[in-house]
């Protein structure tokens, strides 16, 4: 279908705002919306789009080079020193055994050619950066023990994509010479292969001495313009700078773009680009999803779909079992390993790029590189509904499974102690330390098992459990005790538990830990008597101590201090009962910020720092001595 | 205070003068006249603890004036309290220490509800502890001196049984009387800034400077306490130029 860009665009566009908030609604995550918009508006369904779907994920591939970007802006430079046993050691056996096994089934027990199945095992080795970055990061996984591993895992197989691209050619059965993926003329390719990897280096140097040292004055002048739009341009022009140097030369650029963001990552610029970028990358990232959803051919899955459904499983099982005995070897404990396998068992957008690149070698023929192709779209398509499998069936059961397992533990919650902690992270874990300093014994309960074993280690006794069960709740001793603090990190989860105590164990005292305002009208409604927003007090010491800093007395701070904390407590009391009408609520809102803000100013507010001091104040005029 | 030595003290001072500083002298023969409090006072420069307690210094003239005359002294160290302790959590066992290296405890205060500030209360409440201050292992605060220096709108004279303040203000005092005594310690007279709300820049600038030789007075070597004790305002003792005493009791 002949189409101009702004139909294109509308079709896009439209498909994506309407699927991706439906995904979402019903907890699929927002890429499978994606794919399933692609899929939906694709030459298999709507027809809405044609067979151009090739050359609209080479263009919003872009997307996954400036994810790089943002991520590696993210990383200091440290820590990914600090992680190099994880990227070479996890990453290369990840990528080592899986091309092996792979490799040897495609080989002996498929029967095909050495070079196809060395090709297919590494490639197949590969796994989605953007699926799993993206739904790492929705789901706040990425700080966990397995966001980091999978993120390791896949910084080496960006790394790796290298050394593929170089080995292919010569798995080509003839005597084609090397052209670069996309057709594009590398540089590299006139050059003998020793200058190749000079080139290689070169580009290498000048992203990180470029970025060190050429970007500061250019962002400096650009930003001294003042002119928001051109610093999006020029950050924009860096991206594309990078991709096009690291085309060139033959490398991957999304590792390149990784590189610079690095480089720039203690940059005083980098919230500027962070905050410019992340809407480019959110949009072609979207893009490109659509495109792998459209690129599915449903043809070929309708001609042979038990072969297809058995390459498709077949492949991510394997993956996912190399990747459990990885997690083993690295000593990850279940539920981590769980994410971490189920995260990265699809394979990835590269797989695209490099069975393309494989045909045009001649290494693959039509047929067999359209079945590859289907393959690799499946896994990316069924890896969001794997996770989903694995969060709301595998990983309940693992965290039910594993007190079984440490069946003493439950057990040994002898001591039915009168205080019941729920989370021991931050905040539970310093309650419980001055409660137990003042003899008061605590019951803990904390439901991350890397924290418990450490936690253990240094003899603090938590018990690993998922507090918001009943059972679990009971064994703690929940019937007798008298009070129960709910630390939990979550804000849903503390909200679950105080109904779920309200319910069960209504004689319980309830102490619930508050993330934000939102959370605790919540649990205002929900009944709790005693709500600790988290920073209040912290946030309003050290605005005091930023008073005395500014010459403010030690005592009058403190004063203003008590002051504000009582005025911010009415004023929160008056807000949560007008929550629910918006108009009132926003009225409610901003009197309390005048309030506070003027009262602070106000004399009412100075007299009512010193009312003790003695003097009559409304009768005597302003500057008259204030003494007694 | 300024009386005339009769001629049995002149022959003795002649007899047995003995020039310590700045014309001050004494006879050895008071020695037996002084108790052991008033020979170290004599001997050596005493050890000034000035305790601060004002919950708005910043906006109280009066006080923050008596302080700078104060502030800069030798042998004279300051606690503000209200701004060492906002949150009344005085650290016992320092204070406490600050006391054991001090020979006069002056209390700097205004004159809240014929009382002290709250904190200050506190102090003697968290500080002058059993077994430490006062009880039969108490003798931490023996021998020192302890006075009250605070500032008060009322006049002097409201201070009389038919006028506004209805008692002296020694009756007002008496808690703090009491309170050293038990802690082994002498009280003197308090000094005084009366008519705080009313004062004159020149009466003001007065009282600090006579807080400064006060302080200095009683700081230094050679003064007789004794002649202070019964006084009823230490304003009324300060030596301005006259030499002390000889004797007790002339």
């Amino acid at each position: 279908m002949e189409q101009s860009l702004f139909l294109q665009a509308l079709i896009y566009l439209g498909s994506a705002v309407l699927l991706v908030p439906i995904s979402k609604k019903l907890g699929l995550g927002s890429v499978l919306g994606y794919l399933i918009a692609g899929i939906l508006i694709g030459p298999s369904c709507l027809e809405w789009i044609g067979n151009d779907s090739e050359d609209i994920m080479h263009f919003a591939e872009f997307g996954v080079v400036m994810m790089l970007f943002l991520i590696g802006l993210e990383v200091e430079p440290q820590l990914l020193w600090r992680w190099r046993t994880s990227i070479l050691g996890l990453g290369g056996l990840q990528v080592g055994l899986t091309a092996a096994v792979v490799g040897f089934i495609a080989h002996i027990l498929i029967g095909l050619s050495f070079a196809q199945s060395l090709t297919i095992g590494l490639i197949f080795a590969m796994s989605s950066t953007a699926i799993v970055l993206q739904t790492m990061t929705e789901n706040n996984w990425m700080q966990t023990h397995a966001g980091r591993n999978a993120f390791s895992v896949l910084l080496f197989q960006d790394i790796a994509v290298i050394p593929i691209l170089a080995l292919l050619p010569l798995l080509s059965p003839d005597d084609i010479p090397a052209t670069a993926a996309h057709g594009q003329a590398t540089l590299t390719q006139a050059l003998p292969p020793w200058a190749g990897s000079l080139a290689v280096l070169a580009a290498v140097s000048i992203i990180i001495f470029g970025g060190k040292y050429l970007t500061r004055p250019i962002f400096h002048m650009v930003a001294a313009t003042n002119l928001r739009e051109l610093f999006s341009a020029t950050a924009l022009l860096l991206i594309v700078s990078i991709t096009v140097l690291m085309t060139y030369v033959g490398l991957s650029p999304a590792l390149g773009a990784f590189l610079a963001g690095v480089v720039l990552a203690n940059s005083e610029y980098r919230h500027e680009l962070e905050s410019d970028i992340e809407p480019f990358k959110g949009l072609l990232l979207g893009l490109f999803f659509i495109a792998v959803g459209a690129s599915i051919n449903f043809d070929l899955i309708a001609e042979r779909p038990v072969l297809i459904a058995l390459l498709v499983v077949g492949v991510m099982l394997v993956k996912l079992g190399i990747l459990a005995v990885l997690s083993r070897l690295f000593r990850m404990s279940i539920d981590q390993f769980l994410l971490f396998a189920f995260a990265l068992s699809q394979v990835g957008e590269f797989a695209f790029v490099l069975f393309s690149f494989a045909k045009d070698q001649h290494i693959f023929n039509m047929e067999l590189y359209n079945l590859l192709m289907v393959v690799v779209a499946a896994t990316m398509a069924l890896s969001p509904i794997f996770m989903l499998v694995m969060e709301k069936l595998l990983m309940p059961m693992v965290v039910r499974k594993t007190p079984e397992k440490e069946d003493r533990k439950e057990d040994t919650i002898n001591e039915k102690s009168e205080v019941i902690i729920a989370g021991y992270g931050r905040f539970g874990s310093v309650t419980g330390r001055f409660l137990n300093a003042n003899g008061i014994q605590t019951t803990i309960l904390d439901a991350n098992s890397d924290r418990v074993e450490s936690l253990r280690k240094i003899g603090i006794k938590v018990y690993y459990g998922d507090a918001l069960r009943v059972d679990l709740l009971t064994a703690a001793g929940a019937a007798k005790a008298r009070l129960i603090i709910i630390a939990l990190d979550d804000s849903a989860q503390v909200l679950q538990l105080v109904k779920i105590v309200k319910k069960h164990f209504p004689n319980l005292h309830i102490i619930a830990r508050a993330h934000g305002l939102d959370d605790t009208y919540d649990l205002m409604d929900a009944g709790v008597l005693h709500v600790f927003r988290e920073t209040i007090d912290t946030s309003l010491r050290a605005g005091t101590e930023a008073l005395k800093l500014m010459g403010v007395r030690a005592y009058t701070a403190q004063r203003a201090y008590d002051l504000f904390l009582q005025h911010d407590e009415k004023s929160l009391k008056k807000m949560a009962a007008a929550r629910h009408d918006r108009k009132k609520y926003i009225l409610a809102l901003r009197n309390r910020i005048e309030e506070l803000e003027t009262i602070i100013q106000h004399d009412i507010h100075e007299r009512a720092i010193h009312t003790h001091t003695g003097k009559d104040t409304n009768t005597l005029p302003e500057d008259e001595e204030e003494d007694w | 205070m300024q009386g005339h030595p009769d001629k049995t003290s002149d022959a003795l001072f002649i007899l047995f003068n003995i020039k310590i500083n700045d014309g001050y002298s004494f006879t050895p023969a008071t020695i037996l006249f002084l108790n052991r409090q008033n020979l170290l006072l004599i001997l050596y420069m005493q050890k000034i603890l000035l305790i601060v307690a004002h919950p708005a210094l910043e906006r109280s003239k009066n006080n923050i004036r008596m302080l700078k005359a104060a502030s800069g002294l030798e042998n004279v160290v300051i606690r503000d309290l209200y701004e060492l302790y906002p949150r009344f959590s005085i650290n016992t066992r320092k204070e406490q220490e600050y006391l054991e290296q001090s020979d006069i405890i002056v209390l700097q205060h205004p004159f809240y509800w014929y009382n002290v500030p709250a904190l200050l209360k506190q102090y003697f409440d968290m500080v002058f502890t059993n077994g430490w201050a006062y009880g039969s292992k108490g003798n931490n605060l023996h021998g020192k001196i302890m006075f009250n220096s605070f500032t008060t709108s009322g006049s002097r004279e409201s201070y009389q049984a038919d006028k506004h303040n209805r008692f002296p203000m020694a009756s007002y005092l008496i808690p703090f009387n009491q309170m050293a005594h038990v802690c082994g310690m002498t009280y003197l007279p308090p000094y005084v800034l009366h008519d705080s709300g009313k004062v004159n820049p020149a009466e003001a600038a007065a009282h600090s400077k006579n807080f400064k030789v006060l302080l200095q007075s009683l700081r230094d070597p050679g003064r007789n306490i004794q002649v202070a004790c019964e006084m009823e305002y230490l304003n009324d003792w300060i030596p301005v130029t006259a030499p002390p005493q000889l004797l007790p009791g002339t």
